[in-house]
């Protein structure tokens, strides 16, 4: 790695003015885990880290905590780790896939160390882009060199002009949960729903988040869980021992009278962004759940896909990790 | 996930100060999870770098000091400047787990720390496991059951079996635990059958 | 010549054969001797440095004033080099020297080759030096896919005459045969009786099987320190799997004689086949570390980093077989016809075993045609029996096809066509204890029943010879004034605990504990030794410290003699560690005392192999060593995720020294296998030419969740092939692991994937699960 300042400021103001001053050489570092892999790799050399884990006062425990707020919905700060999530006995049995999501993802020594915001906004792994002596369509170069070459691992859905899946499992969990992010920009506090933190490659091929330079992602909020909610978080890896998955479904439910009601679809690791299913949402909202109900709920979630030649396996992958989901969350007998 | 459900944050508060802590990692207890949320205190607020400037820290029961830039890994501190060669490096990337340490108690990838951020913490190598030379229970079960070939994962694997350990606070714990505990930990020469057995029958002789 | 009668066989089917023994030979440990320490589960005797973190392997020394080098390496994959500009490199912090490995002019034939190297006061500085050397490239075509290199119009990827690179990890008698003829270089093809006959006779099986390049991915990347102690002598510590390939190497490349050339390896942290000689496959790192130490005065230590170590330092080279199988309803086959293609990249060794060939022997017909295909990629070089995994994949699989063809049961397949003794009890013994008739039952209703997870079970085996090395090993005991019974050899531990197994010799020829034999090894200065290659070490070296063992405690016997003043067949050696002879007695450690001087010392080798039971490998004068695995897997429909279940690993390894750590290499052949079965690949892009995963991320290998249950039968077969009996099972136990689950994943889904690794996208494509409609790009 390159020489650089590690800066430890007391307040999240100063920090982000640091950071605004000269964005192009100087970064927030939180849990650091995808930073110092892209720093060793050289894909990025800054000059300046901006510690996170420094800033003290009503912010940094904001960032710190996971608490109940009071309209009976859970605060989950941006420095949380996926570690502390996966083992919070606490938060609800509602929220269930968030907590499997972050149980799963990467080993127990980074999930020690992985923030919760560190998760949601770090870069993609496609091979192209972590490469470094390839220049592809997201480190600027002209072309998503994943489209015309190995590209076993990028994306179905919504693919183009780039074709990276977002590498965050907390993201599809959090989507179908329904969560508001809180970032800190320059006005303030500022909340919106998480889709809204994600941003396809064609608003902009190289960055997939719509947070300004100097913002920073403070808390996951997750909304009180409604009455019987349900939710479930499935994968599928090619490794059952630390791996990314291929492909990942998140579901969330209420089951009332027999009915489902409420339902959000969410899958990871198909998509640029954490990918909502609203195509699968439709055929199930209102209907009673059955193992034939869920394997035309999937087949609707990947009728849009839109596979290239060596990913197509990831459309019948995809379905099968989503009918999982759809049987967990909702208890229904798995067929033999 | 049954591996996981049984060692919950609750489990971990039971491990603490509890006599079967193993060997080496019981230091001072600690009043409070120091991996639960919001128990974290902000960092010390200035700046380091980017020259070399002094790290201090408790290194095995035994306080260090060295001089180390920001962008020294604590994984290369420990291994360059330290000398304790215990924690491999073996990916560099957090992929395999071989550098596998503890701070104040908890399971970390050295090699994706740097060196400061470990400053006024404790930090636990496999060197730390025997500190007076004898083998505990679980570095003695691994020699018992041929638990280590090459030996380059062994640290490694010896740490995150460690932390389960602690986290299980004493009970005895299942094959599926210490497969998902060691999860992140790659071996080579093939002795994850054996490692789980070891530790299985670590734990059932520590409980 | 003296002759022995040594029980050989195995299990109830022993007999009495008489062996010629060379001159000092020890009388054979055979089938009737009673052993007490050797066979038996020993734990290792340096386990407590390695649970404790005092093990120091190379990756771990450091010498006073050492520098660390780091190498510049290409980025493309075919290049003539221009300049070389260190100009920016050498004014950086920490730098001390630079060094040109590529000439102007050079040619450059994979990325990841060795261009420059620098050394410099610590690691990240010599990385960033290294990134700051300027290299102008003239760029060329290349080609990097193993089918289009073997096309005539492909880019042609050698311009010079291609030395073929040979170590102890490659099988004896292979190699290569005719000329290259553009990238394709024909390997000796293996042929009897005629296959276009045979396959008149019966019905053929026609398909193709693919399979990946594999790398060692061994935990401790290659590494060495060179630290010049005078301008004759070199003194190295080196992550090798050979010492004595190091110090050749080492000795040749500076001019120097090999005794002024010592090499250390107290620990090494994995090998697999990569880490012989001084230099990687495809990276001269003893060169470089060497000039750089020469040039700066210091001790240069040059480890690859996980990058290095996936482009340039070997690999298992890939195979493309197309395989034409014959066999009459009865089961009997009738003619094998393998073709492959398979590329080694830059380098050469791309066969695939024997297989084919040499197990299913009631076949009058076969042919194996192999041939090398030069590719712009990274060396490949001997790993965990070379060729044989590849083979037993092709031959295993299509041998399944055909038996469903026939109607045939695969496992009664194998015992009409399989004449090997031991492996013939192994597929009968193993198919009771794995519940094989019921198992494909159960199977069958799955499959029939579309069920959504569905498990199957396969079986394949493995061949392999007993290639100990005569002469190799030059073993000395001692018997110390302390007590001590002293065993050197220069020999390095792979991580199959060949010290203990040592050790336990010398405990079984003296009668004493372990705890007083000393084992020193791991040093050129301690007699040389065979390199851990061809599951050759047990039986190289255990005989040479068996006959040195033998002939101190012969010259021991002698001393207690004298000084009991009787003669030397007198005296009795007790039970309790007491000599005895005429009424008089003397305790080990009194006559120990009583040594003149400082020891009583022998040296001795090994001579050649001179037994054969009960199979002789083709033909020549070695033994066949056997095994036979069952493997049983669970497929899920819906993802197309394969999970092992469990294997069944039956094998043969001679007598067995120690049982504990022999299981865990048994226990590593069929993780490795099965890593190799279901996720491991490099995955080259063909029009950059690069690896894509040159990491531990998205180069997966086997992680403690993906490992079946493994039971493993070791079978003692006595051969009277050498005094101690042993044979390898390093290799022979990873060779059929993926073979057998590819054809348990055949029986779970009734679809053969002929394509390793075998990963969901290739399960759900055999299910006919994957659209081809509706494809972009």
């Amino acid at each position: 790695m390159n020489p650089f300042t590690l800066v430890r400021l007391p307040t999240l103001d100063a920090a982000q003015d640091r950071v605004a001053a000269e964005p192009a050489r100087r970064t927030f570092r939180a849990g650091g885990i995808d930073l110092i892999d892209r720093m060793k790799e050289g894909l990025d050399e800054p000059d300046e880290l901006v510690e996170l884990a420094a800033i003290g006062g009503e912010h940094g425990q904001r960032m710190r905590g996971i608490v109940q707020t009071d309209d009976g919905g859970w605060r989950i700060g941006a420095l949380v780790t996926l570690g502390q999530i996966a083992d919070f006995d606490d938060l609800p049995s509602a929220y269930g896939a968030v907590k499997e999501a972050a149980g799963h993802a990467a080993t127990p020594g980074i999930r020690n160390a992985a923030s919760a915001g560190g998760n949601l906004l770090q870069r993609p792994r496609c091979w192209y882009f972590r490469h470094s002596d390839l220049q592809c369509l997201k480190k600027g170069g002209y072309e998503c060199l994943a489209l015309t070459g190995d590209h076993r691992y990028n994306a179905i859905l919504g693919g183009g002009p780039s074709f990276i899946v977002h590498p965050s499992s907390l993201g599809s969990a959090l989507v179908a949960l329904d969560a508001s992010v809180t970032v800190a920009g320059k006005d303030g506090l500022r909340t919106m729903p998480i889709e809204q933190l994600f941003a396809p490659p064609t608003v902009d091929p190289v960055k997939e988040h719509t947070l300004a330079d100097g913002e920073v992602l403070l808390s996951i909020d997750l909304p009180a869980p409604l009455a019987g909610q349900r939710s479930a978080y499935h994968y599928a890896k090619e490794k059952q021992s630390h791996d990314w998955p291929l492909a990942e479904a998140s579901v969330r439910c209420t089951v009332e009278g027999g009915t489902l009601r409420e339902v959000r679809v969410a899958l990871g690791h198909v998509a640029p962004i954490p990918w909502r299913s609203k195509e699968a949402e439709a055929v199930l909202e209102g209907a009673k759940p059955s193992a034939e109900l869920f394997a035309k709920a999937t087949e609707a979630a990947l009728s849009v896909a839109k596979p290239l030649e060596g990913n197509a396996y990831k459309v019948p992958l995809a379905q099968g990790v989503l009918r999982y989901a759809l049987h967990f969350a909702t208890s229904t007998p798995l067929p033999a | 996930m049954a591996s996981r459900n049984a060692l919950t944050r609750r489990g971990l508060f039971r491990g603490i100060g509890s006599a079967t802590v193993v060997a080496g990692c019981s230091g001072t207890a600690p009043t409070v999870d120091p991996s639960a949320p919001g128990t974290d205190a902000a960092l010390s607020p200035g700046e380091i770098g980017p020259a070399a400037s002094r790290l201090s820290f408790e290194l095995n029961g035994k306080a260090v000091q060295v001089d180390v830039e920001p962008r020294t890994t604590l994984l290369d501190a420990l291994r360059i400047d330290l000398d304790t060669t215990g924690p491999k490096k073996v990916c560099d990337r957090g992929a395999c787990s071989a550098c596998t340490v503890l701070v104040d108690g908890v399971q970390r990838n050295s090699c994706m720390m740097l060196a400061h951020d470990v400053e006024g913490r404790r930090v636990t190598t496999v060197e730390g496991l025997s500190p007076d030379g004898k083998l505990n229970v679980l570095q003695q079960k691994f020699v018992e059951y041929d638990a280590l070939q090459c030996g380059f994962c062994t640290s490694g694997m010896l740490m995150s079996c460690t932390s389960l350990l602690q986290r299980a606070g004493g009970a005895p714990v299942s094959a599926d635990e210490v497969t998902h505990a060691i999860s992140g930990n790659l071996c080579r020469c093939g002795t994850y059958p054996n490692i789980v057995k070891a530790v299985v029958a670590a734990s059932k002789e520590m409980a | 010549m003296p002759k022995a009668k040594v029980t050989v066989g195995f299990r109830d089917q022993l007999r009495t054969a008489e062996v010629e023994l060379p001159e000092g030979e020890a009388t054979p440990w055979d089938g009737k001797s009673d052993l007490k320490v050797v066979g038996k589960p020993i734990t290792r005797r340096d386990g407590a440095l390695r649970v404790s973190g005092k093990a120091k392997y190379t990756f771990d020394l450091q010498q006073p004033d050492m520098l660390y080098a780091a190498v510049v390496r290409s980025p493309l994959p075919a290049a003539k080099v221009r300049s070389i500009d260190f100009s920016a490199a050498e004014a950086m912090e920490g730098v001390r020297a630079v060094y040109a490995v590529a000439e102007p002019g050079a040619d450059i034939l994979f990325a990841g080759q060795d261009v420059a190297a620098v050394a410099a006061t610590r690691p990240e500085l010599a990385k960033l030096a290294a990134r700051a050397v300027k290299v102008d490239y003239e760029r060329r075509a290349f080609v990097t896919n193993t089918i289009s290199a073997a096309k005539p119009d492909a880019p042609k990827v050698h311009r010079a005459a291609v030395q073929e690179r040979r170590t102890e990890g490659d099988e004896p008698g292979t190699g290569g045969g005719a000329e290259a003829k553009g990238n394709v270089r024909p390997l000796r093809p293996m042929q009897k009786g005629d296959v276009e006959a045979g396959m008149k006779g019966g019905t053929v099986h026609e398909a193709s099987y693919v399979t990946q390049v594999q790398t060692h991915s061994a935990l401790e990347t290659h590494g060495i320190i060179v630290r010049w102690d005078d301008d004759q002598h070199i003194t190295a510590w080196s992550s090798t799997q050979s010492i004595f390939s190091v110090r050749d190497e080492l000795a040749e490349v500076f001019n120097l004689k090999p005794a002024n050339v010592r090499v250390h390896t107290d620990f090494l942290g994995g090998g697999f086949g990569a880490k012989f000689g001084a230099s990687a496959p495809g990276s001269r790192l003893g060169t470089i570390a060497g000039e750089l130490a020469k040039k700066t005065g210091a001790p240069v230590k040059l480890m690859c980093d996980r990058h290095e170590e996936q482009v340039c330092t070997g690999n298992r080279p890939d195979a493309h077989q197309d395989v034409r199988i014959a066999g009459t309803s009865d089961g009997s086959l009738t003619a094998i016809h393998v073709r492959s293609l398979g590329s080694a990249g830059i380098g050469t060794g791309a066969g695939v075993g024997r297989n084919a060939f040499a197990i299913y022997t009631k076949c009058p017909n076969v042919l194996v045609d192999s041939s090398d295909v030069f590719t712009n990629a990274g060396p490949g070089t001997a790993m965990r029996a070379p060729g044989h995994p590849q083979g037993a994949f092709a031959l295993e699989l299509a041998l399944d096809e055909l038996a469903v063809k026939l109607g045939v049961d695969p496992l009664a397949m194998r015992l009409k066509n399989d004449e090997h003794p031991v492996r013939r009890w192994q597929f009968e013994e193993g198919g009771k204890r794995f519940d094989w008739a019921a198992k494909r039952a159960e199977s069958k209703k799955m499959r029939e029943g579309k069920a959504r997870i569905r498990r199957g079970v396969g079986v394949a085996a493995s061949i392999w010879g007993d290639f100990g090395r005569p002469k190799a090993a030059v073993a000395t005991c001692s018997v110390l004034r302390d007590g001590t019974v002293e065993i050197r050899n220069g020999v390095q531990d792979i991580g199959g605990g060949i010290p203990t197994v040592l050790a336990q010799i010398g405990a079984e020829v003296f009668g004493r504990s372990l705890d007083t034999i000393s084992v020193k090894h791991g040093d050129s200065d301690f007699g040389s030794s065979v390199g851990s290659g061809g599951s050759q070490t047990t039986s190289s070296v255990t005989p040479a410290v068996r006959n040195a063992c033998e002939a101190a405690k012969t010259q021991f016997i002698a001393h207690v003699a004298d000084l009991l003043k009787a003669a030397p067949t007198d005296v009795v050696w007790g039970a309790d560690g007491t000599l005895r002879a005429g009424g008089k007695s003397i305790t080990f450690a009194q006559a120990c005392k009583k040594i003149d001087g400082e020891s009583i010392t022998a040296t001795a080798s090994r001579p050649r192999t001179y037994g054969a039971h009960p199979v002789a490998f083709l033909g020549a004068g070695m033994p066949e060593i056997a095994g036979v695995q069952f493997a049983e897997v669970e497929v899920d429909t819906w993802t197309g995720v394969v999970k092992a279940k469990q294997i069944l690993a039956m094998h043969d390894a001679g007598r067995i020294m120690n049982r504990l750590t022999c299981t865990s290499q048994v226990n590593g052949g069929v993780i490795l296998g099965t890593s190799y079965a279901l996720m491991e690949q490099r995955v080259m892009d063909h029009d950059v030419g690069r690896m894509l995963n040159p990491n531990l991320e998205s180069y997966k290998i086997c992680g403690a969740a993906d490992v079946p249950k493994i039971e493993v039968e070791l079978t003692d077969v006595f051969t009277g092939a050498n005094n101690t009996g042993a044979a390898g099972i390093g290799e022979p136990s990873t060779i059929p692991t993926a073979a057998a689950l590819a054809c348990a994943v055949f029986d779970a889904v009734g679809e053969p994937v002929r394509r390793l690794p075998m990963t969901p996208s290739r399960v759900l494509a055999a299910m006919g699960l994957v659209p081809t409609k509706g494809i972009i790009g």
